[in-house]
């Protein structure tokens, strides 16, 4: 069996593709709602931090940072550093993303100009405060996605019952948007959710303080962090398996009801390992930490790794283009909208072939066959594919506008990019931060 | 028409449905009902699981002795050089228990000749197969006696045993002992070489009696089990 060799670098090859792609495509997007303007902006830098943390990960992964700082006394490296403070930016930018997408709470003018500079203030406190505790409270912050799902839930039930109680079939695009970003956003736990059921992730939680040295760590608001995305992920994902029974009974089984089921098998496959493994888990505490046996690394790599490096990227795509977030019909859009899509969807694949040759024993020449093969298909299919995704493609603010429930504003181009010029002056300022705090405590 | 942008509007047209509403607040209390239990578990009990590994326990480990013996006389010519084996396997090895030292004392005694001088001997433990820590600067591998005192010589079996009581960090029992639960130290034969040269006065023995030497080899194989108890 081949090394398994890490997805991190393709993760930040897709995401910082796709986010400066987005905002190039947003610039050129013209007569766009201030809603799908903003999400737009939004999720483009949320990509492009997620693109520059899996950077960060991927050069601290060469270990060529420890030849070049071989006299370093800290564990925190100007990499760490940057990979702890591009995520919690991003974090912060999906803590407010629900206020905005696909149902806005915030439609007020002053408070639409505000969320770009409470993004910034609330990005660059914690990157501070993170940075000053040493980064001991570093998975505190996942609180910020509770926001997603007290926003996201009421909003895909309300449009769901509204589509089958009412026959509306445009509501689905609402359903649709939101469970979309649900996946999005608790993915990876959604696939920990029988194991969160029946109260044993914190047995895995227990064992990684342990691994890790839990003696500079402060536990407590790490692991109420960690409880509350755990639940919220576990709840997200049977929430949707309700709603897609409930819908595919009705109108039949759509694409995104077997990814739904997929993700519940996931989970329920996820869990039986997780119990047959709990005494390896224990290990650390009773004797010493023994190994996972490798068929359950490689299980983990290609469902919660891929879906939460791979996957996510696709659904942020799919939200851009699908729910017309970025206007693809324009004429200078179109071709680069097409390589962007079928770039990423090759990415992946790719990515995923050599997942398998790493533990398959296939030979270069059957996985070469195979990524042809899936070039071709991709070529031969490509209208097919663009038509799906952005023929059917359906504004959910037009949907809102429709039912009188979103608020027109004289918002200009020119204020909602001030988001942008935030974000860029908050990677300004994390880049020169960490650089200087980590040569300061080295 | 077009929406106030009241907050107020807002929660109303967002919870408008009925059907939807009962979905939603299932969810939230399975939420609730989720986090109080999963919450429990990791943010009280695990917590307090996780902090007893925090700083890393201090335990004393004291040895029990037991020790084995074994014996071999042998008669050595002048000049002669003769080795000696011990089997190690010969010894009965309780359960529970390592050999942790080899003392090998060598002792002649002077009863020929004229003059009762006392003969040179000289023993050295043989470097072999024997698992043990061979390099260790407190063993002594060498000795040489030429006024009838025994030669003491000693071999380290089980890496740093002194048969002290030690004082260890560890985040539990089980790591705490893992260093002194190795298998496979003292496999092996104990080789020893012997070496006579006989003294007489002046080198004149006019009687030519005092021609060999009676040299007894004694090794005592110290054997140890350990108990734990934290600080």
């Amino acid at each position: 069996m081949a090394e398994q060799e890490s997805i991190v670098p393709v993760a930040a090859i897709v995401c910082f593709l796709l986010g400066v792609t987005t905002l190039i495509l947003l610039n050129r997007s013209k007569n766009r709602i201030w809603m799908d303007k903003l999400a737009g902006l939004m999720l483009g830098w949320c990509l492009i931090f997620f693109g520059l943390r899996y950077a960060a990960a991927t050069i601290q992964e060469t270990g060529w940072v420890d030849i070049m700082y071989a006299n370093e006394s800290s564990d925190l490296g100007v990499f760490q550093y940057l990979y702890y403070s591009f995520t919690i930016a991003a974090f912060a930018i999906l803590a407010l993303f629900p206020l905005v997408y696909p149902y806005p709470v915030l439609q007020k003018e002053s408070s639409i100009k505000l969320v770009g500079p409470i993004t910034f203030v609330l990005g660059l406190v914690i990157v501070i405060t993170m940075m000053l505790t040493d980064y001991k409270y570093n998975t505190f912050w996942q609180v910020l996605t509770i926001p997603c799902f007290i926003i996201s839930i009421p909003v895909y039930f309300r449009f769901l019952s509204e589509e089958m109680v009412n026959n509306d079939e445009t509501a689905r695009r609402m359903s649709l948007a939101a469970g979309i970003i649900l996946v999005a956003f608790f993915g990876s736990q959604m696939t920990w959710w029988l194991a969160q059921l029946i109260s044993i992730n914190d047995e895995f939680i227990g064992r990684f303080a342990i691994e890790e040295g839990v003696k500079s760590h402060s536990y407590l608001p790490n692991l109420i962090g960690d409880t509350v995305v755990n639940t919220l992920g576990s709840i997200s994902i049977l929430c949707l398996v309700a709603g897609e029974t409930w819908r595919a009974n009705k109108k039949g089984v759509s694409s995104f009801t077997i990814v739904i089921f997929l993700i519940l098998l996931v989970g329920i496959i996820s869990g039986i390992a997780d119990i047959a493994v709990l005494d390896i888990v224990e290990s650390c505490m009773v004797t010493e930490c023994e190994t996972f046996p490798a068929s359950y690394a490689i299980w983990y790599k290609f469902t919660t790794e891929a879906l939460l490096l791979l996957f996510t990227p696709l659904m942020v795509m799919y939200i851009l283009l699908h729910f017309d977030v970025i206007d693809t019909e324009a004429e200078n859009n179109q071709w680069m909208t097409r390589i962007i899509v079928i770039l990423m969807l090759l990415i992946v694949s790719s990515t995923m072939i050599e997942l398998l040759q790493s533990f398959l024993p296939v030979s270069q020449m059957v996985s070469s066959a195979i990524l042809a093969m899936v070039v071709a298909i991709f070529i031969g299919w490509e209208e097919r594919i663009m038509s799906s995704l952005i023929g059917e493609g359906e504004s959910v603010s037009k949907k809102l506008k429709s039912l009188g429930e979103l608020h027109e504003t004289n918002i200009s181009d020119e204020e909602l990019q001030i988001f942008s010029k935030l974000m860029g002056v908050l990677t300004t300022i994390i880049i020169i931060l960490c650089w200087l705090y980590s040569s300061i405590v080295r | 028409m077009s929406s106030s942008g009241d907050f107020r509007d807002i929660l109303s047209n967002m919870t408008s449905s009925k059907e939807g509403n009962r979905f939603t607040l299932i969810s939230f209390v399975a939420v609730i009902i989720m986090l109080s239990y999963t919450g429990y578990d990791t943010v009280v009990y695990r917590a307090e699981v996780i902090s007893s590994f925090a700083e890393e326990n201090e335990y004393t480990i004291s040895f029990s002795i037991q020790n084995e013996t074994m014996q071999l006389v042998e008669t050595l010519q002048d000049d002669e050089t003769r080795n000696v084996i011990f089997e190690l396997s010969d010894i009965v090895v309780p359960e529970g228990f390592s050999i942790g030292l080899i003392e090998v004392t060598i002792t002649s005694e002077e009863e020929e000749g004229v003059s009762v001088q006392c003969d040179s001997v000289a023993g050295d433990i043989i470097e072999n197969d024997l698992t043990a820590q061979w390099n260790d600067t407190t063993n002594d591998l060498s000795g040489q006696d030429s006024s009838c005192a025994p030669i003491e010589l000693n071999l380290r079996v089980y890496p740093d045993f002194t048969g002290e009581t030690v004082t260890v960090s560890a985040i539990n029992e089980f790591q705490a002992v893992q260093k002194w639960t190795e298998t496979g130290w003292g496999d092996g034969d104990l080789s020893i070489d012997l070496d006579l040269d006989v003294n007489s006065p002046l080198g004149f023995d006019p009687v030519g009696q005092d021609t060999d030497e009676e040299i007894t080899v004694d090794v005592t194989v110290v054997l140890f089990s350990l108990s734990i108890q934290q600080v």
